[in-house]
């Protein structure tokens, strides 16, 4: 038996919280890692061969799965397009809206660049449009849009046995002590 | 369930009404004294193999269904930190067991249990104790009432429970949060370092490690904390207080103590004279039948509304308006602790890296109270005071910017964070109230409470000072990037509810005395934080426990006296 770090731990690890959590004002996508019905048997389910997206139509499945590997490469080896499409179809209406807007957004930036599709774009195109976007003014509506991606792709790698491992995480959960200061002076 | 052998005969000495906090110390301290007790617990029973800390996501029961089964069943309980798929059956079903409140006033009761061991399954483990300065408040500052008792009466009980429980912690020597006995503390990190010593150098004010039920040292085959993290799905090695397997463990161990789970407390039964109990009526939540069984001494632990409940629908002839209430005070003076407002800001790495892979510390920080106690400024806007719960982290830069790559090397560039949320008392009120409210009964066929509460200006005034001055001990620890946190819009409440059935010298103005014994009915007593004459801004559950360990001792010394008949 493995012995998983649940995402709902990797949240709090992550987002470094203890008591009196509130996630308000975050992005919805860190809510979920709350979720344990929702994440319960997840991966499994993901990685199944004949998944199908509960939300996304398969062209904005692929779209989001080209956009995720660019943006956090090993995306598509943690299924973290499909582990999104899980999340969005429990979603509110507003947030599915929203990413549905944040999506078509990125697609017409790379409709406008070169005129395809962006699951069509070679490497060195899906560079270009990225580059544009994240360089975007901060408070550019396309820039929201990356962003707003970006965050969902974060907490859906990174909730991953694939991203958790890649953050130092390891099977043993018993510690013998815990690492305190250790400066003679105390930084006074 | 381990229910009494013969129940319609069987006649004990002591009925206790809840296996939390109180219920699990009082069970322990009289059965082992050699009393014959009966520990009701509403919830089902508790062990190890109900643990998950280290549970991996993929074997819980339920799916993609499942949050839907959560909400719908416990839209209430969801809400608070401590409930996830692992334990969220521990928790009262919302449906099953409603409440009221006004329109105006909404309210969330939290942590409402339902297993042996009630919060403390769950609880944050604070353990701080009172002083005097919490204690004969009202002689300091002129409002509500002084508590019946003082810090010396509380002390001694204070150090046993301690030692039992096992709180890590360090002496401050400070005279409104006083030492304890104390393992040994939990470290602090560098941040946190910088912030305790600069705050006291600058501004005169204690930033200590929390003082918190876990332990760093081996007892009663209890293990030291492993920090794993997660204490409120449990503990394999016991290493922080939950009374299932401490205080009731040891109830059990002593054979003089049976325990009966899913017994949902209606009433307390009375005698027809209505001057003594004599026992309790429950509901077995499996059967959903109607059960008596009976006591010479009724003690209810239940939590504070809970119990408040049970005495409000007890109400007789003799006894209206609920049992025990001559005085009209029951129900009166709910009070609990805001939680709001604070904040946070960033610190020197110094060294430190982010990780999923090292030790978590279940413990945080705790600034203790500086405002109107002796050695700093009474505030012009506010009577009493707070202390800040706090936390240092050090976590991944999520907010890297850019893609790739490029943004995986900078996510791990740590992102160092001191976060604090105050706790403040909320002023005992008479405006703030439990009653029953007649138009609704539970699943089991009892009346519910209608719980009325709101913050006022004395508590606004307070939770405007906390985010001022958490900013203020931020920026003078060095801190950047400072943030205040201001008040919700929407109050919220931590589940440390005390008051309604207060503790009093005065059998016209209270509903206790100082041993939690009913001024009108001798034979019965109410050991949890319902006893409470006020709410100070520290966390209840040590006191709730070091109280009921006095009363415990008062009632052992009246049975043997023959004050109390037995």
């Amino acid at each position: 038996m493995r012995d998983l770090l649940s995402r709902r731990e990797v949240a709090r690890r992550l987002l470094g919280v203890t008591a009196a959590w509130s996630l308000g004002g975050l992005h919805p996508a860190w809510g979920h890692l709350l979720n344990e019905p929702l994440l319960a048997h997840a991966d499994t389910d993901l990685a199944s061969a004949d998944w199908k997206p509960l939300f996304l139509q398969p062209e904005q499945n692929e779209a989001l799965q080209s956009f995720s590997e660019a943006t956090v490469p090993g995306s598509t080896n943690a299924l973290v397009s499909r582990f999104i499409d899980l999340l969005l179809s429990v979603e509110t209406p507003a947030h599915q809206e929203k990413f549905l807007a944040s999506l078509s957004a990125i697609q017409a930036e790379a409709n406008q660049q070169f005129g395809i599709a962006f699951q069509k774009l070679s490497a060195s195109q899906l560079s270009s449009v990225l580059t544009v976007v994240s360089a975007s003014p901060e408070d550019s509506a396309i820039r929201e849009s990356f962003e707003d991606l970006k965050e969902w792709i974060i907490v859906s790698y990174y909730s991953s046995e694939m991203g958790m491992k890649e953050l130092g995480w390891t099977p043993n959960r018993f510690f013998p002590s815990f690492p305190g200061c250790t400066h003679p002076e105390e930084h006074l | 369930m381990n229910l009494p052998p013969n129940q319609s005969q069987q006649l004990y000495d002591v009925l206790i009404v809840g296996s939390g906090a109180s219920g699990g110390w009082a069970a322990k301290r009289l059965s082992e004294a050699g009393l014959k007790v009966a520990l009701l617990e509403a919830g089902r029973p508790q062990s190890s193999s109900n643990f998950s800390e280290h549970k991996p996501a993929f074997e819980l029961k339920y799916r993609n269904k499942a949050p839907e089964i959560m909400r719908k069943t416990r839209p209430i309980q969801s809400k608070l930190y401590a409930i996830s798929e692992y334990n969220y059956d521990w928790f009262c079903n919302d449906i099953d067991e409603p409440y009221t409140t006004p329109a105006d006033k909404p309210y969330n009761w939290l942590g409402r249990m339902r297993m042996v061991g009630g919060r403390t399954n769950v609880w944050g483990r604070l353990s701080l104790r009172y002083s005097d300065w919490d204690l004969k408040a009202a002689s300091h500052d002129g409002y509500g009432e002084d508590w019946p008792l003082s810090y010396k009466d509380l002390a001694p009980y204070y150090d046993l429970v301690e030692r039992y429980i096992g709180v890590s912690g360090m002496a401050e020597g400070l005279e409104g949060l006083p030492d304890g006995q104390f393992q040994p503390p939990m470290p602090f990190t560098c941040q946190e370092t910088i912030f305790r010593n600069r705050v006291k150098q600058k501004l005169g004010r204690t930033v200590t490690i929390a003082r918190s039920a876990n332990l760093t040292k081996p007892q009663n085959g209890r293990g030291p904390c492993h920090y794993c993290g997660p204490c409120e799905r449990g503990c394999i090695t016991h290493s922080y207080f939950n009374s299932s397997f401490t205080t009731v463990a040891d109830a059990l161990h002593s054979g003089n103590c049976t325990l009966v789970t899913n017994a949902m407390v209606y009433k307390v039964l009375m005698d027809p004279d209505g001057k003594r109990a004599r026992g309790v009526l429950y509901i077995d939540r499996d059967t959903k039948q109607d059960r008596e069984i009976y006591g010479r001494v009724v003690i209810l632990c239940a939590q504070a509304q809970e119990s408040v409940r049970i005495l409000l629908n007890s109400e007789t002839p003799q006894h209206p308006g609920g049992v025990a209430n001559s005085s009209g005070v029951l129900g009166r003076y709910f009070t609990t602790h805001a939680a709001d407002a604070g904040g946070t800001g960033e610190f020197p790495a110094l060294g430190a890296k982010p990780t999923l892979g090292g030790p978590v510390r279940p413990v945080g920080i705790y600034i203790a109270r500086f405002r109107n106690t002796r050695n700093q400024p009474a505030s012009k806007s506010f009577l009493r005071g707070y202390g800040y719960e706090g936390y240092s982290n050090v976590g991944f830069n999520f907010r890297a910017p850019g893609y790739g790559e490029a943004f995986k090397k900078a996510l791990c560039e740590p992102k160092v964070t001191l976060s604090m949320t105050g706790y403040v008392e909320v002023l005992p009120r008479w405006d703030n109230f439990v009653e029953i409210d007649r138009s609704l009964k539970d699943t089991y066929g009892i009346p519910v409470l209608k719980i009325h509460m709101s913050n006022g200006a004395n508590e606004a005034a307070m939770l405007k000072d906390i985010g001022e001055s958490a900013v203020e001990m931020l920026e003078a620890a060095g801190a950047t990037n400072i943030q205040m946190h201001k008040p919700r819009t929407v109050p919220y409440w931590a589940a440390h509810e005390a008051g309604m059935a207060r503790m009093g010298n005065d059998q016209k103005k209270s509903v206790l005395n100082q041993f939690q014994q009913a001024h009108d009915v001798k034979n019965l007593f109410v050991m949890d934080a319902s006893s409470f004459t006020s709410n100070p801004c520290q966390n209840p559950t040590l006191t709730i426990m070091a109280l009921c360990v006095r009363s415990c001792d008062y009632l052992t010394d009246q049975l043997k006296r023959g004050e109390i008949r037995i």
